[in-house]
């Protein structure tokens, strides 16, 4: 009986992690497949799909989100330190009802969120704000909340101790904040940029109201092209855009070092 | 004298003053205001407003509640949200047990497989499903290969490939959310139930399971509200005749260019969503005092 | 009056009607160990707190060196501290933490390392300047605490039970080792604990704390249970 029951779990468990796998394995063979049908033989494999990206079509787009992932990432990361300072580092009087203010956006979802700023825009005759500031407005209202909880925990960890102990070697604010405070907190900072990074990179359910001709995000350009076609070339711009995520988290990673948290606690 | 300057003193010693402390929750906050609370305050504020009417109503409500399409969109969303709310649930909890309890070295590769495909993005996870799943998809290529088939299954454009699109986005936060609350069971109580002579089956029944409620109702209530607001995986693998509140708010948006309606319908959502986050409290509070008295 | 280094005039706290401490008068000379002794709640952190600028004080008066410490925020009392976590910065080495003082002073270059190899080589710990704390064992990050906290060079040094969480060995030589750093630099040292033997086999006086005034004050060389057995002390 507890074979059966052992044997049961083990199968489940491999299912499960074949379903979480198999699609993200079948785009990656169909990028190198040369025709729309998928083949997992090897030998027929081509690159030649990843050579049709360096068009305008799909080149344009990915600055577009690139850009937008990387403002949005340091928009976050520089407004959500401002808030976590206040709220967590200092915090001020009515810090938990402010808290609850900067991450109440959590709690609609962002098709809401993304209709309120497009009536909103358009109600105020910000026609120009569609388009390009209107995703940056967006997308930091998206991601801003979870910058903010992020550094608010680091900064929440902080040991208060060590304000302390700065304070009696003659540290005055500016520079606790500048020697103890940012250093230690750096890996929770840059954890919430990444994090804003990728959301906004990958985004649909905001960028799809926001959207105009000739300022279309890839996320989005990728799911109106597979209304009308299902060609490899969406595979390879699929494979493409993830290995682009995974640098960015590298080049991150080493910036801001989140993983390792060598910089732990003082005990 | 110097007793007088200190009481005046006393609350804080040497602390910036109020407006300065202040300061830095101004740029957050402003932005906040202008592109969150401003537009969601202007949206409900639209949906009791008629183009062609002054004055506050209720038309676009009756007209939503009256209307069998949209009726159907709302029964629907419930539909598919609940059942991914279930398939998410039951497939994470594997998963989270063996990441809570192995202390082998494989349990940093199926941690990463069970999280990495959310770096991934919805697009690229719904775009695999649609080429595993369409009519001339993977799985009925080989299956007709194979002769089990004369004709292709139906598995993509309908509920079936949005509720396994949706399930594989949110399966890593089910995990997540499971793998905590399964953390917090200390093993040991498993070791002394199988000392006293329990079977693996019972002491999961009796043991793992009921400990690990409020994580299966967390996970099923994080499920439900994350499917019921997903828009582009029921756009892409449920087709055109699929539609759910999400893609109807965006339909009445860049289509019918309805704003009043499509405040109505995202108030729905809104009021939805926040009626299942208080059940979801509520819920929790009880059976954390039932586990923890 | 003159070589006074801390006096406390009427000095007392009060958080709304709980009384921590009440009028407590004391006064330190240059060069003295005195330690506050007492159990927990007796109001000796919070008189600790008040010299070192964290509390203000609600009424009474602290004066370092003759002049009236109100209004004067922390980080210009110079007075150095020592903590009982240690709350050593965890992002710098041993030799970073240490010049972290004199950094903030404005030193140059060359006196900072010049003082920084002097601190350390007094606390033995020069070998390991480039180690980071987590990297240290209890002892020696006690060490880099002290180190660290006269680099700076203060007048007066506060300790709040720095040996608490050190094992009874280690506390034993450390005690040794804190006297005659103390003695080797003439630094006032204001030491707080809750052990009463560490108060006698170091002090030059005792004050011993209780529910926020102060119960007794002695030499521990009066006292008849004075034993043989503390080294320190009967050095």
């Amino acid at each position: 009986m507890n074979q059966v029951v052992s044997a049961l779990f083990w199968v489940s468990l491999v299912l499960v992690l074949t379903f979480i796998t198999l699609p993200l394995v079948v785009v990656m063979a169909a990028s190198l497949s040369p025709t729309a049908v998928v083949t997992l033989r090897p030998w027929e494999w081509t690159v030649q799909w990843y050579g049709d990206l360096w068009t305008a079509r799909w080149l344009d787009p990915f600055m577009l989100s690139a850009q937008l992932a990387l403002i949005v990432s340091i928009a976050s990361g520089v407004l959500g330190l401002l808030a976590a300072y206040v709220v967590a580092y200092e915090k001020c009087p009515g810090h938990a009802a402010i808290m609850s203010f900067l991450l109440s956006p959590l709690a609609v979802p962002q098709i809401v969120k993304g209709v309120a700023i497009v009536l909103f825009l358009s109600s105020a005759g910000l026609y120009n704000w569609l388009g390009t500031p209107g995703l940056i407005a967006a997308h930091i209202i998206l991601t801003l909340p979870f910058a903010v909880r992020m550094i608010a925990t680091a900064m929440f960890n902080f040991d208060k101790n060590l304000d302390r102990a700065g304070q009696s070697l003659g540290a005055s604010k500016m520079d606790r904040i500048r020697y103890l405070l940012l250093p230690i907190i750096k890996p929770g900072v840059f954890s919430g940029m990444t994090f804003a990074f990728i959301i906004s990179f990958n985004n649909i359910p905001l960028s799809v109201f926001l959207v105009r001709p000739g300022e279309t995000t890839l996320p989005i350009t990728v799911i109106n092209y597979i209304e009308y076609s299902l060609d490899p070339v969406l595979a390879a711009v699929n494979v493409a855009s993830l290995l682009f995520v995974l640098g960015v988290i590298f080049i991150f990673e080493k910036i801001g070092g989140f993983s390792a948290q060598i910089h732990g606690g003082s005990k | 004298m110097s007793v007088l300057a200190l009481k005046a003193d006393k609350r804080r010693p040497h602390g910036p003053s109020r407006v300065q402390q202040f300061l830095p929750l101004f740029p957050p906050s402003l932005i906040l205001l202008l592109f969150f609370a401003i537009p969601m305050g202007m949206m409900v504020g639209l949906s009791f407003q008629q183009s062609d009417a002054s004055g506050l109503t209720l038309a676009s409500y009756e007209r939503f509640f009256s209307d069998q399409f949209t009726l159907m969109g709302m029964a629907r969303t419930v539909v598919m949200s609940g059942l991914v709310a279930i398939c998410v649930t039951i497939m994470a909890y594997p998963v989270a047990y063996f990441l809570a309890r192995s202390k082998s070295r494989w349990r940093a590769l199926v941690f990463a497989l069970a999280i990495a495909p959310e770096l991934a993005g919805v697009v690229l996870r719904t775009y695999g499903w649609l080429i595993i799943l369409e009519n001339q998809g993977f799985i009925n290529n080989a299956l007709i290969w194979l002769g089990v088939i004369a004709e292709p299954l139906p598995l993509a454009k309908n509920m079936f490939g949005v509720v396994v699109g949706l399930t594989h986005v949110i399966l890593p936060f089910g995990i997540l959310s499971l793998l905590t609350s399964l953390q917090g069971v200390d093993p040991n109580l498993e070791k002394s139930a199988q000392i006293l002579g329990a079977s693996r089956a019972s002491v999961i029944r009796h043991i793992v399971v009921p400990l690990t409620v409020p994580g299966i109702v967390s996970s099923m209530l994080l499920a439900f509200t994350m499917s019921a607001s997903a828009y582009a995986t029921p756009a892409i693998l449920g087709g055109a005749g699929f539609k759910v509140l999400a893609t109807m708010i965006y339909e009445q948006v860049l289509f019918y260019i309805d704003w009043s309606f499509a405040a109505v319908m995202a108030n729905v959502l809104l009021v939805m969503m926040l009626i299942v986050a208080l059940i979801g409290t509520r819920l929790e509070a009880r059976l954390h005092q039932k586990l923890h008295t | 009056m003159i070589n006074s280094d801390i006096e406390l005039i009427g000095l007392s706290k009060n958080y709304g009607a709980n009384k921590i401490v009440r009028d407590i008068d004391l006064d330190i000379p240059q060069g003295e160990f005195v330690s506050i002794l007492g159990p927990s709640g007796c109001g000796k952190t919070t008189t600790l707190n008040m010299i070192a600028g964290f509390t203000a004080p609600t009424s009474g008066q602290i004066r370092v060196r003759g002049h009236d410490q109100a209004g004067v925020p922390p980080e210009r009392r110079k007075i150095g501290l020592v903590f009982q976590n240690y709350a050593l910065f965890p992002h710098m080495t041993v030799g970073e933490n240490v010049a972290f003082g004199l950094k903030m002073q404005r030193k140059g270059r060359a006196e900072i390392d010049n003082q920084v190899e002097k601190s350390l080589r007094s606390v033995h710990l020069d070998h390991l300047k480039d180690r980071y704390p987590k990297e240290l064992s209890g002892g020696q990050q006690q060490r880099t605490a002290l180190a660290r906290a006269i680099a700076p060079k203060p007048s007066l040094l506060l300790l709040d039970e720095p040996l608490s969480n050190l094992d009874l060995k280690l506390r034993e030589a450390m005690r040794i080792e804190l006297k005659e750093v103390q003695q080797e630099l003439g630094i006032t040292f204001v030491y707080v604990t809750h052990d009463q033997e560490e108060a006698m086999a170091m002090s030059d006086r005792v004050v011993v704390m209780h529910e926020g005034i102060i119960a007794q004050v002695g030499s521990p060389r009066a006292e008849s249970y004075q034993s043989a057995s503390y080294p320190a002390a009967a050095k």
